[in-house]
């Protein structure tokens, strides 16, 4: 949080404004919504096809018919850009996911469990997250081929351990406490008291761990597309249009200048979408 | 004392021997028959059952799983790694030739950020205000950006444009440069992030507070109790990013066509090429562990309270 006396450097009007809002995680949010929105919405709005090349008409500056340019093989780039959008965001959402949900029935099970079971658990995640994860995952790929389907597993085999660690302290923390002695009390099975009562008080952490880790999964998956080890290279990908950029980069830095703005821009977004959140969760923390 | 470092060696251990049954299950579940492939190397196009079966018992593949993870471990401990299926050379080989060039290139990024990256911190949290402004926006930018495509506009700009540097790096002062620039921006940028956490944090305990009350300049508050108690954490992460960077630098690396241990790993997963991606995977993790155990043991020796609650935390 800004402090005190920062805050009374600023001018009235934005003083007011920030009462009226009382937190910078609704700017970051309606930001990261709109990110959301033109990756879900703008390959339906803006209709070129991402794929169609015109060997006529290449490295073409900004226009009518496309707004961004073309790049090395005539195609657009908005198109393009739009496309990839949605394609990382989409990958990213489902590595998050996966990894929530398997660090989460990891984390969970060794914390009710507990015993030797908990101590095997939490041991292995422990190896995992001393392993560096990048190269373990560009491990996978090499042995499994690349791909999509591999770069997605491959992340979330490397990104569950770090779920799970959190997951594991945070319910064995949640579970001593009186709310879930007084589901017990009145008769609640496991199942229930996991369901209902320890799952909407820990969603909060769980959504801010989430958060936390978008912004690298973004950064992973373009990175290891731009290598050549994730989507291959007719699909509109960001990091794949760096890598395919780069032959005429030296001319035409458009190319490249742009799929790259567009992942620095959506992970600035979401980083600091991330950390508002974070501070909202436990305001009480120093920054 | 001696317990503290041996429960740490210990825990190493067994995070090696993880690392271990991954490669080697890796190893096992890579698409392809490896005595398929032998045969053929050695027979031609046309080989038989027969030959492939042959293979198989020389290669020891028909054992029981455990004998052939003892006999893989017993060869990997001897560091012999197989050999590439792309150059036919062995891995050991392929991997030592390329070593000294990824270390030099992790130990001059480690010195550059830490030489920048600790002052600045410190900075930013002693003065707060606008410098502090200034750094954290830079650090978040910094750690924002894909690091291949600021190796692609520093190539741009230095290269191409002012032709200061070579776009290629070659294993040199020279060429060094701008991998070295770019990979320190980054490890910069989280540097600063954990010193002025933890800065900001040591400044608000009691000691701080009485070395105020006793006069002291607000310098020497800040140097002598502040910064001398916010070293642990540092410690941790600059050991953390040089094993990192060993061959995490990968990326960095390939853009640059710098002759690493990371391009050799890239090269080798996008070959398909299992035993040096193998190869890389291992150097990669040892490395990781054994610089961690080693910054584990000498934050022990710093700073006294971490020892006992190290085995609870850990």
């Amino acid at each position: 949080m800004i402090s005190g006396a920062a805050g009374r450097r600023r001018p009235v009007a934005l003083r007011l404004f920030r009462r009226r809002w009382p937190h910078p995680l609704y700017w970051w949010a309606a930001i990261l919504a709109l990110v959301l929105l033109g990756a879900a919405l703008g390959p339906e709005l803006w209709t070129t096809d991402p794929n169609r090349t015109n060997l006529l008409n290449r490295f073409a500056g900004p226009s009518f018919e496309h707004p961004l340019g073309t790049d090395g093989f005539g195609r657009d780039l908005l198109a393009r850009l739009l496309r990839g959008a949605r394609l990382s965001l989409v990958s990213a959402a489902i590595v998050i996911v996966c990894s929530t949900l398997l660090g989460l029935v990891v984390g969970s099970l060794a914390a009710v469990v507990g015993g030797i079971i908990d101590t095997l658990a939490a041991r292995l995640v422990d190896g995992l997250l001393a392993l560096p994860a990048l190269v373990v995952a560009l491990g996978l790929i090499g042995v499994f081929g690349t791909g999509w389907t591999t770069l997605v597993f491959a992340l979330t085999a490397t990104g569950w351990p770090w779920y799970a660690r959190i997951y594991r302290s945070l319910v064995i923390a949640e579970r001593q406490k009186p709310y879930v002695t007084a589901a017990r009390a009145i008769g609640a099975g496991t199942l229930r008291i996991a369901v209902r009562h320890l799952g909407p008080n820990i969603a909060g952490p769980v959504a801010v761990v989430a958060a936390t880790d978008l912004g690298a999964t973004i950064l992973g998956l373009a990175a290891f597309s731009f290598l050549g080890l994730g989507v291959a290279p007719p699909t509109p990908e960001w990091g794949a249009m760096v890598a395919e950029g780069r032959q005429h980069f030296q001319s035409h830095p458009w190319v490249i200048v742009a799929p790259g703005l567009a992942i620095t821009v959506t992970v600035i977004v979401v980083n600091l979408f991330s950390d508002a959140l974070r501070d909202a969760a436990d305001p009480f923390r120093r920054r | 004392m001696v317990r503290f470092v041996g429960s740490r060696v210990l825990q190493a251990a067994g995070v090696l021997v993880l690392v271990s049954l991954i490669a080697f299950s890796l190893l096992k579940v890579a698409p392809g028959d490896p005595a398929q492939r032998i045969a053929a190397e050695r027979g031609g196009e046309i080989v038989s059952s027969r030959e492939v079966e042959a293979v198989r018992g020389e290669l020891g593949l028909d054992r029981p799983i455990w004998e052939q993870y003892a006999a893989w471990l017993s060869d990997t401990l001897r560091l012999n790694l197989g050999t590439s299926y792309v150059s036919r050379e062995p891995v050991a080989k392929l991997i030592r030739e390329r070593f000294p060039a990824s270390f030099a290139l992790a130990a001059a990024t480690v010195a550059i950020s830490t030489a920048l990256g600790v002052p600045l911190g410190v900075l930013a949290a002693a003065r707060r205000g606008p410098l502090d402004t200034a750094v954290r926006t830079l650090s978040l930018i910094l750690a924002s950006m894909p690091s291949f495509w600021l190796s692609l506009l520093a190539i741009w700009l230095f290269a191409a444009e002012l032709r200061w540097l070579p776009a290629i790096a070659d294993f040199s002062p020279r060429g060094l440069i701008l991998p070295v620039a770019v990979l320190a921006l980054r490890t910069m940028a989280l540097l600063i992030r954990v010193t002025r956490a933890t800065v900001i944090e040591t400044l608000a305990m009691p000691h701080v507070m009485v070395a105020r009350g006793r006069g002291l300049p607000e310098r020497l508050v800040v140097v002598r109790h502040a910064v001398r108690n916010a070293l642990v954490p540092v410690i941790t992460v600059i050991g953390l990013d040089f094993a990192t960077l060993l061959a995490g630098a990968a990326v960095v690396e390939w853009v640059f066509a710098y002759p690493g241990v990371g391009r050799l790993g890239v090269q080798a997963a996008l070959n398909g090429d299992v035993p040096v991606v193998l190869g890389f995977v291992l150097l990669a993790s040892v490395a990781l562990v054994v610089v961690n155990t080693v910054v584990d043991i000498l934050c022990g020796l710093l700073d006294p309270t971490i020892r006992p609650a190290r085995t609870v935390t850990a």
